[in-house]
């Protein structure tokens, strides 16, 4: 079975890049472009991994990092924060608050497939 | 004395006279008593037969021993009395004054030595007068010297005593104090800025507060010069104020081998210096700055993650569809046009650096004490710290920061949180404050919330959110409700500060300062009741109004108020109030032709309402002056319930102290009464001309009230009470 991830981010011209890489990768991608509908497809689609942007409408993404993290029906789900907050301090905080990774934008697409897939455990 | 010795002298010579006559009828006596008759009645009759001449003989004896006497009196008694009596007068009166030789040679030789004496005397006396003139001199002209560095200073100067009463302060410091606390007005304004006045009218008072808490601590750890600073906002200006202490300086005479130096004892705090720049325009330029910046940067990473994803799949993939390439190549496009346009607004912008002279260092320690004590004093909630190593020192405002974690001490107990905990712990460039609880359901989301709710401690609606005084210091906050796993915390991350320098072991003799010295620290407070305060050490504002006619109750209104102030026994002119209002009435032709107020110039002058608040603030802590006062008071008290503001000054009215001074002259009006007391008579009919005259009358009937035994206020109160109840009673 097709591993799923999850892009939450609310700019196409970054979701679009990213749903192609991921899906390039043999990965089945949903996409959402505000905190509540992540928050909804984190349920109904249940994830291995969730790309994550810090700015969002709605619920930001600490606060998504945090339900997922104090639910238990989505234990487990791998968490990958992409923000284009410079500051160490907000790193610091996104891994205070659960992320598996931290990665500030902009970033080397394969890095962060490497990541994506060293977190699914498909190195 | 002189006296004295001839009543001694009369004394030793009749008493020895007598003495010696007795011890003569004695011998006589003796001898009659050992004769036979025979030889008894011999002896009388040689007696008889060559008595005149023993009677001579007896009385020249006696006149020889009284003279020997009187020279003896002269030399060893009175001449002594009159040296003793000279060397009192150089003592006490004419230094200059020398003793003349008298008596024995040894007197003599007394009265040479007690001239040399003298001499001596006089010279030193003369040097140390000379020393002190000097003194003075170079003493007046510190003084002078620091006024015009005061006066010259481009900040704005206040120098205040403990109680925060101001005994100096610049021009500068009026003009800031007449724009920051209202813009509309400068003279009602500027008068807040005055001697003697207190500067909590224009600064908050618990910003002060903590800021000399924050240098008396870091005094009793042995800093030398400790100040602390903080901005404040008023008026929407934002001003940021420099606190330096003013510390006693003759007490620091330590023994120089003493091993354990003490800040505490020897650098005991009696007022303060404050010194305030306003920033209003470079920190709004520096928050603009710092915005752009943030904004700049985040969008380019934003906008450069986006065309480096569309770049990179098109590099990875050369054998993409053609549509497909076309719409990555179109994000590229899209993307890199929009950096530029983000660029090219954000440049301006982008002019200074950011407004990090907000923070100061402080010692990690201190601020959680401050915390803890302020949790503990206003919301009665148990605090516990964690030990804290004295070398983590943070770069923080400090005020806001405490405020900020009593407000989450505060949001916690309404909560059910019985006991918090605070710890501070390093965490590399950055410190971790946490403030930890457990036993409480308070749920993560909850606590998110708190990050942009405005703090509600204090009341000030100015209070900025926890996210804003976190950001202020490049820092973050998170937070975690109970868990089953631990408890909940909320974490502030804050900056750390390089350690500041730890003071040396030697202990350091602290001059005085260098430039100035004032005796103007020991003025008393307004603590103890001002009833028991002399007439001359109290504070007053003569003040007049002038009115639309003389009915308050039957709708008459105040036009103007005029008032000036009195502190030390003078009057002072440049610390004046004067007002025209609107009074929302037509003005009766009556008043025009008395007070010459055109009423077309009342059409645009501000409301009562607004009048009277700044003229409470004009007389607060002062006893009022007015010339039958309670006329005035009366319509101000009518005023009190729109204004919001209560007159519950003491009031002396200069008419019935008129009639306590001169009780057997007619009552009379302003005017009779000034020429009575010898005050010109100008600016009738102004009310700050009839406050001006009035507060002149006040002050010359001071001294005439002392010679009638009314020295207090009480007292002048009282006396003045019995003399309007005499009146009342006719």
């Amino acid at each position: 079975m097709k591993k799923r991830i999850l892009i939450a981010d609310d700019e196409p011209n970054i979701v679009m890049s990213l749903q192609f890489l991921m899906e390039f990768e043999g990965y089945e991608v949903r996409t959402a472009a505000d905190g509540e509908t992540a928050l909804q497809i984190l349920g109904d689609f249940r994830p291995d991994l969730v790309l994550l942007d810090v700015m969002m409408p709605k619920r930001n993404g600490y606060e998504i990092c945090q339900v997922v993290r104090e639910t238990p029906a989505l234990a487990g789900i791998k968490v990958v924060m992409l923000t284009a907050k410079g500051r160490d301090i907000d790193a610091e905080k996104g891994l205070a608050l659960g992320a598996d990774s931290y990665v500030t934008k902009p970033f080397a697409t394969k890095e962060l497939v490497a990541t994506v897939k060293a977190l699914l455990g498909d190195a | 004395m002189a006296r004295f010795a001839k009543a001694r002298f009369a004394l030793v010579l009749v008493g020895s006279q007598a003495l010696a006559i007795v011890a003569a009828a004695l011998v006589g006596a003796g001898v009659w008593a050992a004769l036979g008759p025979e030889e008894r009645s011999a002896l009388a009759a040689g007696v008889m037969e060559r008595g005149p001449l023993l009677v001579g003989l007896g009385i020249g004896l006696l006149a020889g021993y009284g003279l020997l006497v009187w020279v003896l009196v002269q030399q060893h008694l009175a001449a002594p009395l009159a040296l003793a009596q000279g060397t009192r007068l150089i003592t006490h009166g004419n230094a200059s004054h020398r003793l003349e030789p008298l008596g024995g040679a040894e007197l003599r030789e007394l009265a040479d030595a007690i001239n040399a004496l003298a001499a001596e005397h006089e010279t030193l006396g003369g040097e140390l007068e000379a020393r002190v003139a000097e003194a003075q001199q170079r003493l007046g002209e510190e003084r002078d010297r620091l006024a015009a560095i005061v006066a010259e200073a481009s900040q704005a100067v206040l120098v205040c005593n403990l109680e925060g009463r101001i005994l100096l302060y610049n021009l500068k410091a009026r003009e800031l104090h007449g724009r920051a606390t209202d813009g509309t007005s400068p003279d009602g304004g500027a008068g807040l800025v005055g001697l003697a006045r207190s500067v909590f009218v224009i600064l908050e008072r618990a910003l002060v507060a903590h800021a000399l808490e924050t240098i008396q601590a870091r005094l009793e750890k042995g800093a030398q010069r400790p100040v602390a600073s903080f901005v404040t906002a008023g008026g929407g200006r934002l001003l940021r104020v420099h606190v330096s202490p003013v510390l006693r300086g003759g007490r620091a005479t330590q023994e120089a081998s003493d091993p354990a130096p003490r800040g505490a004892g020897t650098s005991a705090i009696t007022g303060f210096v404050l010194r305030i720049d306003d920033v209003t325009r470079p920190l709004q330029a520096g928050s603009r700055t710092e915005a752009a910046l943030q904004a700049l940067t985040d969008a380019s990473r934003r906008a450069l993650a986006n065309i480096r994803a569309a770049v990179e799949t098109l590099l990875a993939h050369p054998g993409l569809e053609a549509e497909r390439r076309a719409a990555f190549v179109g994000v590229i496009h899209d993307e890199a046009s929009a950096l530029s346009a983000t660029l090219d607004r954000a440049a301006p912008e982008l002019t200074s650096l950011r407004a990090e002279w907000l923070l100061e260092n402080m010692q990690g320690a201190d601020l959680l004490s401050a915390a803890r004590s302020r949790i503990e004093g206003t919301l009665g909630l148990s605090t516990t710290l964690d030990e804290i190593d004295p070398g983590l020192w943070l770069k923080v405002e400090s005020y806001s920061l405490v405020r900020a974690v009593v407000s989450i001490g505060s949001r916690l107990q309404r909560r059910g949180v019985r006991e918090l905990r605070l710890a501070l712990r390093p965490a590399g460039r950055r410190a971790h404050l946490d403030v930890t609880w457990s036993g409480a359901d308070v749920p993560t989301e909850i606590i998110a919330r708190w990050e942009d709710d405005p703090p509600d401690v204090d009341g000030e609606p100015m209070a900025p959110t926890l996210r804003a005084v976190v950001e202020r210091h490049d820092g973050a906050v998170w937070s975690q409700g109970d868990r089953p796993s631990g408890p909940g915390f909320i974490r502030l991350v804050l900056p750390v500060a390089e350690a500041e320098q730890a003071p040396l072991a030697s202990p350091v003799t602290r001059g005085r300062p260098e430039f100035y010295d004032f005796d103007l620290f020991h003025q008393p407070g307004q603590t103890p009741e001002l009833d028991e305060r002399k007439l001359t050490a109290l504070e007053f504002t003569a003040f007049d109004t002038e009115t639309t006619g003389l009915n308050p109750s039957d709708g008459d209104e105040i036009i103007a108020i005029g008032a000036v102030r009195i502190v030390n026994g003078r009057l002072l002119h440049q610390e004046a109030f004067e007002q025209f209002v609107d009074p929302g009435r037509p003005v009766s032709q009556e008043t025009v032709r008395i007070t010459g107020i055109d009423p077309a110039l009342l059409r645009d002058k501000p409301p009562i309402e607004e009048v009277l608040p700044r003229f409470h603030r004009f007389c607060e802590g002062t006893v009022l002056v007015a010339h039958n006062g309670a006329f005035d008071l009366r319509f101000l008290q009518l005023k009190e319930a729109v204004a919001g503001v209560r007159f519950a000054h003491p009031v002396l009215d200069t008419l019935l102290l008129a009639e306590l001074i001169q009780p057997d002259l007619p009552p009379t009006g302003l005017e009779g009464i000034a020429e009575r007391f010898g005050v010109p008579v100008l600016g009738r009919h102004t009310a700050l001309g009839d406050a001006i005259m009035t507060g002149e009358i006040f002050l010359r009937m001071v001294p005439l009230l002392r010679a009638r035994g009314i020295e207090t206020l009480r007292e002048a109160r009282e006396a003045s009470q019995r003399t309007w109840a005499a009146r009342l009673e006719y």
